[in-house]
């Protein structure tokens, strides 16, 4: 009979099982039966979805696994996570080592990375206890950043608050601080309004993640989006601080109008000065707050609710029409600098009476756009160099844009500036002009 | 152990059965509604030759497939040289088969194996032998059934002569004491025909082989059988020498000795 | 009509009866002696080596497909480094042991239904057994033990041709390394996700094998009855295949709670 099959079926008995070793072998070598390990424990008050058996990496390197997951005993315990390291990886792990929970790529495997210690520190003893830190959770972080701007509104309001009393106090002493107090109630307010629409934003975006839909749900797997969302945490508790900061120096700046060296004693040079710091603090605050604003995720959100982001734009760019699209076309109406301004004491241009009331009939043919219709006040002014002219169209730009903003109510996040310079193609007086144009781009289908 | 105890019960029970190498006892069976064997008692002495006649579906080939225990009557018992092969099973019954030969009428060769193969498959499962001596047995045995030429063809190739003569040598292959051949003729001419019954009259003579053979064929039953039995709807028509059925009062038993027709 | 009614359903139940005693004395058989070790290597060629040509070609073939579907579903989420192992997951926990299962319920079911069935008409079980054979033993148990040891082997190459096939897609669509893509495609894989689901294909080569030798050894009408047996086989080790892997598993979900996740 057929003897000879027996070498041959033996080989194929012997192939399979080979293979399955393989294998075998190819889990195992993460699973480590084959090689020395030793236990060290890392605890969590969130477990972010980790289970036993998942990876554990040191410095990156497959190093091991979670082997047990001990229950908290009270709210406040936190989960043990017993973790089986390689034992050649030993020397790594220090006393000043992290263990932190992560996501690998988009499925949401979870595993525990351990960034190997400083080489000062002694090494975490087998059975040991390594330091943690607490997993990335997306929901509780976009909670805190809107606790965050929830605690930015309500100290601007309290600062308002204040220097709207300081300012009513003082509005019958000078007629220099008139002028301030118009300014400083402005920007308030133009920062109040900005700050309560990121609020209002933020909180959509945050229903729309936990709901789990959206673009925004589709991203918050994402690893590049992982790292901009951590660093706007990040940014966000920094203005946080610097808000606090603002807010005391502010309350400083209006203890001093109301105290002993109050309006009544004082010269109204201190009081200006006073008034100017209060004013340079406010606009730190309306700084973090757009800030905050301008960051990578609420830009897309913004833009694609028709908002146009003008830091995106050069001048270069927009010199070249980039606003101006085959739907979009842009209105100007051009206000001189003669009109607008007049220089000061302390040699810096500020707006007229004259200038307002310009502004206040530039205004009217705009007014009836929608609120998101792209406005932009470019500013033009003369000067030796670039850099000189490039500063003063854009200090001539911001004081336009924040009497309208102020005096209009219109919306901060519509209204940008953008400095030119001398040169303007369009103007009416060859090719230069000195002073303001406010171009609003609206749709040629509106007309 | 218990093949012995099994063994000395049979001879017990049965005293004179040694003698007997093949015995019916009262064998009633059925398919479905129809009684294909109804009561049937026979005795095949030791060493004889033993022919069964009957027409076509009388039960010839089911009586056949009692003895050696493919088939259990629904009534009665059936004895082979002294044990109970009806109520018999597992290594005991092996141990009865073992001393048979059974050549089915379909021949019913392995074909997945070699015509040699087939023969050489009781002596490889149930003999100690060396390759080199099964080969050569099994050449004598192909010789004899006159297919020597034929040890490497495979079953599927032979002609249904070939194929029954190929099915008579694995019969003989463990030389048994007892041979049942059903239809050893059927589909050969007169000459391989007249060999093939010579060749069983040679085993029986030279090596005292108890023979069963159902045939068709009246002068090879007449050659072969020292008893003859003729079936009829289930019962014994007649049972006898030669001479006795011959002699038959029946009608049909005369014609049926009468008969030349072979195959 | 009732009563034809009541009769078949009584005939369906009694072969269920008659085959729940048959595979119960195969499982028992294969385990005591004496073992057909001859015949049974030869099944294991028949049935296991022959099989593996078929086996991996279709593990190739399954491997190259699931490797485009992932591509196709994971690219949108930008996880394309997860296919190898979605891929190699999806192939080892259960479409590799039940596309293998189907795949030899098909081969050898009907190879095992039309040889018993063609043996059974052909009197070759009676020849078996008048030569002191015991045919279940010598037919069955080794047919039996043959696909319990071959099917988890040929599962075993369905799974790594999958992955290589993966492999092979990959490679066209990335270029990725042969090293590279193995670690990737066994990173998420875990012992309980691999040794359970390889292990039940046992139980798919025992219902391939005692599914079909049961048709075919119980076979009547001859040639005729061979056709249907070989059909049948297919169809019920199949379907009883299919039915066993749900059972199956739920039970290594029960045994193993690590790899329901
Ligand atoms: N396994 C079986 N199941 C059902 N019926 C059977 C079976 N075996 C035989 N029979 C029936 O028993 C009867 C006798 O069959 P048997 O084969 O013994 O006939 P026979 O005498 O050998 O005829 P022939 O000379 O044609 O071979 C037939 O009617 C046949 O149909
Ligand atoms: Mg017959």
């Amino acid at each position: 009979m057929q003897k000879n099959r027996l070498p041959v079926v033996g080989a194929f008995v012997i192939a399979g099982l080979l293979l399955f070793s393989v294998g075998l072998f190819l889990i195992g070598d993460r699973r480590m039966m084959f090689s020395d390990t030793f236990e060290v424990y890392a605890e969590f008050s969130q477990l972010a979805g980790l289970q036993s058996r998942a990876m554990v990496r040191v410095a990156g390197m497959n190093a091991g696994e979670v082997e047990t997951i001990q229950l908290p005993a009270t709210p406040s315990a936190r989960f043990r996570v017993k973790l089986r390291v390689r034992e050649d990886l030993h020397q790594l792990l220090r006393l000043d080592s992290v263990a932190s929970i992560q996501t690998d790529g988009l499925v949401g495997n979870r595993y525990v990375q351990v960034d190997s210690g400083t080489d000062g520190s002694p090494r975490v003893e087998a059975h040991g206890t390594i330091r943690s830190r607490e997993p990335f959770d997306l929901a509780a972080m976009f909670e805190r950043m809107t606790e965050t701007v929830d605690l930015v509104t309500t100290t601007i309001k309290d600062v308002k608050v204040g220097v709207d009393a300081a300012l009513t106090a003082l509005s019958t002493t000078a007629t220099d601080a008139q002028t301030l107090i118009n300014d400083i109630g402005t920007e308030v307010r133009a920062i109040t309004t900005s700050s309560q629409k990121v609020t209002a934003d933020l909180q959509v975006i945050v229903a729309g993640v936990r709901q789990g839909r959206g673009s925004l749900g589709k991203l918050a797997n994402d690893d590049e989006f992982y790292d901009k969302v951590k660093a706007i945490a990040g940014e966000a508790e920094r203005a946080v601080g610097n808000l606090r900061e603002a807010s005391e120096s502010a309350r400083d700046a209006i203890k001093d109008f109301r105290g002993d060296k109050g309006p009544v004693n004082s010269v109204v040079g201190d009081l200006q000065q006073s008034l100017v710091a209060a004013r340079e603090t406010l606009s730190d605050l309306a700084d973090n707050s757009e800030a905050l604003k301008r960051n990578f995720l609420f830009r897309g959100f913004f833009n694609r609710r028709g908002y146009f982001d003008l830091d995106d734009i050069s001048v270069e760019d927009y010199r070249r029409g980039a606003l101006e699209t085959k739907d979009r076309q842009v209105l100007r109406v051009w206000v001189s600098s003669a009109v607008l301004f007049e220089t000061d004491a302390s040699g810096r241009e500020r707006l007229t009476d004259d200038g307002r009331a310009r502004l206040d009939s530039a205004m009217a043919p705009f007014v009836d756009y929608s609120r998101n219709t792209p406005f932009v006040i470019e500013g033009y002014a003369p000067g030796a160099t670039r850099d000189a002219q490039f500063l003063l169209s854009r200090s001539r730009a911001q004081m336009v844009r924040d009497y309208l903003v102020g005096k209009f109510g219109l919306d901060a996040g519509h209204v940008a500036t953008m400095p030119l310079g001398h040169e303007a193609a369009a103007s009416p007086a060859n090719g230069q002009w000195d002073g303001v144009a406010l171009a609003v781009f609206v749709e040629k289908t509106s007309r | 152990m218990t093949m012995t105890v099994e063994r000395h019960t049979a001879s017990a029970a049965g005293g004179e059965e040694r003698e007997c190498a093949v015995r019916l006892d009262h064998v009633t069976k059925s398919f479905g509604s129809r009684r294909v064997l109804d009561d049937i008692s026979l005795d095949v002495a030791e060493g004889r030759g033993f022919v069964i006649l009957g027409r076509s579906g009388t039960g010839k080939s089911v009586a056949l497939r009692h003895i050696v225990g493919l088939v259990r009557p629904d009534s009665g018992r059936v004895f082979v040289r002294g044990d109970e092969i009806s109520a018999l099973s597992g290594e005991p019954l092996a141990r009865v088969r073992r001393q048979i030969g059974f050549l089915f009428q379909s021949a019913a060769l392995f074909d997945s194996i070699s015509v040699g193969e087939n023969v050489a498959f009781p002596m490889r499962r149930h003999t100690p032998w060396p390759e080199a001596e099964i080969r050569d047995r099994v050449m004598a045995k192909l010789q004899s059934v006159g297919l020597d030429q034929d040890y490497e063809k495979m079953p599927g190739d032979l002609s249904g002569g070939m194929r029954k003569r190929a099915g008579l040598a694995r019969a003989m292959a463990l030389d048994p004491a007892l041979l049942l051949v059903d239809e050893p003729s059927a589909g050969l001419d007169p000459i391989t025909c007249e060999e093939i019954d010579e060749l069983l009259l040679g085993l029986k003579q030279q090596q005292g082989t108890t023979l069963v053979v159902v045939t068709h064929n009246i002068p090879s039953a007449r050659k072969l059988g020292d008893e003859l039995v003729m079936l009829h709807e289930g019962r014994i028509a007649a049972q006898g020498p030669v001479q006795v059925l011959e002699q038959s009062d029946d009608p049909l038993v005369r014609a049926f000795m009468a008969s030349s027709h072979s195959g | 009509m009732l009563e034809l009614a009541r009769s078949r359903a009584a005939t369906h139940l009694a072969s269920v009866g008659e085959f729940a005693v048959f595979a119960g004395n195969a499982a028992r058989q294969s385990l005591v002696p004496p073992f057909e070790l001859q015949e049974t290597v030869r099944q294991l060629y028949e049935l296991g080596l022959r099989s593996a040509p078929l086996i991996a070609a279709s593990g190739l073939a399954v491997g190259v497909v699931l490797s485009m579907h992932t591509r196709a579903s994971l690219e949108r989420f930008g996880a394309e480094s997860m296919i190898p192992a979605g891929l190699a997951m999806a192939l080892v926990r259960e479409t590799g042991p039940l596309t293998a299962g189907l795949l030899l319920s098909g081969r050898i079911g009907a190879g095992i239904g039309a040889e018993l069935g063609a043996m059974r008409v052909t009197e070759q079980i009676d020849a078996l057994e008048a030569s002191a054979v015991d045919a279940f033993r010598y037919l069955v148990v080794t047919r039996v033990v043959a696909c319990v040891i071959a099917v988890p082997i040929l599962t075993t190459i369905m799974n790594f041709a999958g992955i290589l096939g993966g492999f092979i897609a990959e490679r066209a669509a990335t270029g990725m390394s042969l090293g590279l893509y193995f670690e990737r495609a066994f990173s998420l894989i875990n012992a309980t996700d691999y040794v359970p689901a390889t292990m039940k294909t046992m139980v798919f080569g025992f219902l391939i094998a005692t599914v079909s030798s049961f048709l075919g050894f119980n076979t009547t009408s001859g040639t005729e009855g061979v056709g249907r047996a070989s059909t049948r086989a297919v169809v019920l080790s199949s379907i009883s295949i299919i039915v066993a892997n749900v059972v199956l598993v739920r039970l290594i979900f029960f045994l193993f709670p690590e790899a329901a996740g």
